[in-house]
């Protein structure tokens, strides 16, 4: 027999598969930006994450109250919660990454350097990786996605000192946002993957 | 000076020829606790909380080997009435002297045990206890009707001020909310949670919500066995064995 719980359960998941792909299609959209349109593409999806946010934590909340979760459908409810919230920033970054280029008047492939370039492209698979993670419970992807926050991390730091010393203008300004905003992605991605090793192991 | 009430390794216990109880090891528990026993309906709960006051050996065929320890003491070496005293116990299905008062219901256990000289220390004591049941206020003005009068959650709260009266160091309670409405059942523990302060509670809990409310540590029974044990959050967070795991999520 299904546990009631789990029909709870398949809805939120729904919701977070929904604000995974939203959040993924965010970051896609990077990689083809227009001035001023893809802001305002990327604002709304933002914005729509903020709802399903919302909408999963009114589930989880219902959760709670109706089944009293305990062991892992406890640590998934706490996990949801999280990586919902997660995913929404992972959005919302995407769109001050939009922003940043818009009120610097750029466009990607201006002034955008190839560390940059590049750099997106690795996020980008790092949260392609960290859906496939959550999906699959998966402990070994998740460690492996803690691990390219570590080098997202480095990444950043070398590109600030670079940019302390190397006076570009506006354009390498908007490529140290852009670094900033990235390694924030990159956080969000690693926080989730922690998620996933607390939902599996359960250990604190 | 003694951080465990109770201790108790290599417990077996067979009743009728039937194994029960199977290799209990490493049980501990902590003085000044609620300590909850959990587990499906026949897994041995009731049979261990017998044992811990040695009613289960008023029972025919009865065979128990391992070591139970009372603060140190092995209990079969303790004076079963001695022990019974330190030891209180309250059952399921709410058992007061229907027709005896309430007061009297008290009083009759104190008179029993012979712990009352005079009639002045007779009311003292059993105004205590019905204070400490936390039942007073609600009986005061009637404690000489019946205890028929009384709801099933008061009845059980009686019940637990003459076990109180005696001032156990222990009190035993097996599955004392299951027969209760919810109000008295949320009144019973929160009595239990202001009672651990002056004594350990050892709690046969027939839901995991109800020992997740309350417990400090909790203990799965499954099958005769002892599954795990551990502090509350953790068992019901952090579960280390699968049983547990399913139990708790209710999976089985
Ligand atoms: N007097 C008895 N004679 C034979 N079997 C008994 C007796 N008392 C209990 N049992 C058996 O012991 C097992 C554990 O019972 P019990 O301790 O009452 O379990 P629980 O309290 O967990 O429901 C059950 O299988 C039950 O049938
Ligand atoms: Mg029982």
């Amino acid at each position: 027999m299904v546990r009631l719980i789990d029909l709870a359960f398949q809805k939120l998941e729904l919701i977070l598969n929904e604000m995974s792909e939203e959040a993924l299609k965010s970051l896609d959209m990077l990689a083809y930006f227009k001035k001023h349109h893809t802001a305002k593409e990327l604002k709304e999806i933002s914005d729509k994450l903020r709802k399903l946010k919302e909408e999963a934590g009114e589930l989880i909340l219902e959760i709670l109250v109706r089944y009293q979760p305990m062991a892992t459908d406890l640590r998934f409810a706490k996990s949801a919660m999280e990586i919902s919230y997660d995913l929404y920033r992972i959005s919302r970054y995407s769109y001050d990454i939009a922003l940043a280029l818009d009120e610097a008047n750029l466009s990607l492939d201006e002034c955008i350097d190839a560390d940059v370039q590049n750099n997106i492209e690795k996020v980008k698979s790092m949260l392609n990786l960290t859906i496939k993670a959550m999906l699959e419970r998966n402990k070994d992807l998740a460690i492996e996605i803690k691990n390219m926050d570590q080098v997202i991390d480095k990444a950043y730091k070398e590109y600030f000192y670079k940019a302390l010393v190397y006076k570009g203008g506006k354009c390498s300004i908007a490529n140290l946002l852009i670094m900033r905003y990235l390694e924030r992605i990159a956080d969000h991605c690693a926080y989730i993957a922690d998620e996933i090793l607390f939902v599996i192991k359960g250990s604190k | 000076m003694e951080n465990y009430v109770f201790e108790i390794d290599h417990l077996n216990v067979w009743i009728e020829n039937k194994h029960i109880l199977k290799d209990i090891c490493n049980l501990k528990i902590p003085k000044n606790t609620i300590f909850a026993i959990m587990g499906p309906s026949g897994s041995g709960k009731s049979t261990f909380l017998k044992l811990l006051n040695r009613l289960l050996e008023l029972k025919k065929n009865v065979k128990i080997e391992g070591e139970i320890k009372f603060y140190g003491q092995d209990i079969f070496k303790i004076d079963p009435i001695r022990l019974r005293r330190r030891v209180g116990i309250v059952f399921q299905q709410p058992n007061p002297f229907y027709h005896m008062s309430i007061f009297d219901n008290v009083a009759y256990a104190l008179k029993a045990n012979g712990l009352i000289k005079n009639k002045a220390d007779l009311i003292n004591a059993v105004t205590e206890a019905l204070i400490r049941a936390n039942l007073y206020d609600e009986v005061k003005d009637r404690l000489n009707k019946p205890a028929s009068v009384l709801s099933g959650g008061q009845q059980q709260r009686l019940v637990i001020a003459r076990a109180l009266a005696l001032k156990p160091e222990v009190l035993l309670l097996d599955e004392p909310t299951s027969q209760i409405d919810v109000v008295g059942a949320r009144k019973i523990e929160e009595l239990l949670i202001s009672l651990k302060e002056q004594i350990t509670i050892i709690l046969v809990s027939h839901t995991p919500q109800q020992a997740a409310r309350i417990s400090d540590y909790v203990a799965l029974f499954y099958d005769g066995r002892l599954v795990e044990w551990g502090q509350s959050e953790n068992i019901f967070t952090y579960p280390k064995n699968e049983l547990t795991e399913k139990y708790v999520a209710g999976r089985i």
